[in-house]
């Protein structure tokens, strides 16, 4: 809250400072250093509000976390982007990052979460081939998830050693990763994607 | 810095190195103090600011020095891939190197990556005539599998309705055989 605001009242604007002050604290530092103070503070709410509407900073944390992914499956306003496209987590730094943290320190089990491999990625891969069972193609939509985020939070650290200062290195390695996220989902072989050769769907062709 | 008569053992300086990789694998760089870190290395806290400017200058140090760790004892001086077991396990590796992603100012654009230098040169050895784009993207999949697989597969298994404790050693297996499938593209064996 900016100095001048007025302090959020009644039950809709209470909540809604408290989970919106939630949103922003996850992507700086991990769930359970996140004090129910600094939760109130940010909010420009009075501490005992947190237990009074929510029961504890547990759940406001947890629907910070709801905001975000909710926040990043919608997309911004004017349709830059979805959030099915590849690698599109690097729209939103905020939710990648409160989800590395909320893993890294094992707290994540207890917030429901959505993320890539939404139900419209894992209708596609079962569209895209005949056969392979279910658990085989949420595994292969998971692989492809994890690489896709992982892609996005280490950005900066991959990115200016793959172009190293040659844009289109950088451009030519991009449409490969692309490829690689895309056969990864479908279940192809990924080391084929990554010489840049095309694979047909429809198979169930896999690197195992 | 004019080194002064009496040098402290160097090896102060070494174990306040390895301190702040062990202590930066569980945690991020902004909640680890100087003493955190001399308690860590079990040397005098004066130490801390007698090698270096302040704590965050000593993990700074540590992250600059963490590549070449990487190569010198994970990939055996840069003569082979980091072991899959060890990549996918080592809190010092995917630990180390998110929590120092995750911090602001970190990672300068222009620094070395010795860990993808080095395995870009396996790469190369092994696939001489190959493509130069095939050869970057493979590294950077690879890396990029590595360390995004501790810190997200479990999660995503979970929301994708698997379960773990009786599907781990499928997608288990099913992710070493992507590795395996992309270190083979270029001719190496995962």
């Amino acid at each position: 809250m900016t100095a001048g605001d007025r302090a959020p009242r009644g039950s809709d604007e209470v909540r809604e400072a408290l989970v919106a002050a939630a949103a922003r604290l996850l992507g700086d530092a991990p769930p359970e250093r996140i004090s129910g103070r600094r939760l109130a503070a940010e909010a420009g709410v009075n501490y005992g509000l947190i237990h009074h509407y929510f029961g504890g900073k547990e759940a406001v944390l947890r629907d910070g976390f709801t905001r975000l992914s909710e926040a990043y499956m919608a997309g911004p306003d004017d349709g830059s982007w979805v959030a099915t496209d590849p690698f599109s987590m690097r729209h939103r730094p905020d939710f990648l990052r409160a989800l590395a943290f909320a893993s890294l320190s094992g707290e994540i089990d207890n917030v429901h979460l959505t993320h890539p491999a939404s139900d419209v990625v894992l209708e596609r891969a079962r569209r895209t081939r005949d056969s392979g069972d279910e658990t085989t193609i949420r595994i292969d939509v998971g692989i492809a998830a994890v690489f896709h985020l992982s892609r996005c939070l280490f950005e900066q650290v991959i990115d200016p050693w793959i172009g190293h200062g040659d844009p289109e290195m950088s451009e030519a390695v991009e449409e490969r990763l692309v490829l690689i996220l895309r056969a990864l989902t479908l279940g192809m072989d990924p080391g084929v994607a990554a010489e840049g050769r095309r694979q047909p769907s429809g198979g169930s062709a896999g690197p195992v | 810095m004019s080194a002064p008569t009496a040098d402290p053992p160097s090896t102060s300086r070494d174990a306040l190195i390895e301190a702040a990789i062990t202590l930066m694998s569980r945690r991020s760089p902004s909640t680890i103090s100087g003493r955190d870190l001399a308690t860590e290395a079990g040397v005098n806290y004066g130490l801390v600011h007698y090698y270096f400017e302040s704590a965050r200058d000593l993990m700074s140090e540590a992250r600059r020095l963490h590549g070449a760790w990487v190569v010198e004892d994970l990939m055996d001086g840069g003569t082979r891939p980091v072991d899959l077991e060890a990549a996918l396990e080592d809190r010092r590796i995917f630990g180390f190197i998110t929590h120092a992603a995750l911090e602001d100012g970190f990672w300068g654009p222009d620094e070395p990556r010795p860990a993808l230098d080095a395995l870009l040169e396996l790469v190369r050895e092994s696939d001489p005539d190959g493509d130069p784009v095939h050869h970057r993207a493979t590294v950077a999949a690879i890396t990029v599998l590595l360390l995004g697989w501790p810190i997200f597969m479990e999660h995503f298994a979970r929301g994708l309705g698997l379960d773990p404790d009786v599907d781990g050693e499928a997608i288990r297996s099913r992710f070493l055989g992507v590795l395996r499938s992309l270190y083979s593209s270029v001719g190496l064996a995962a």
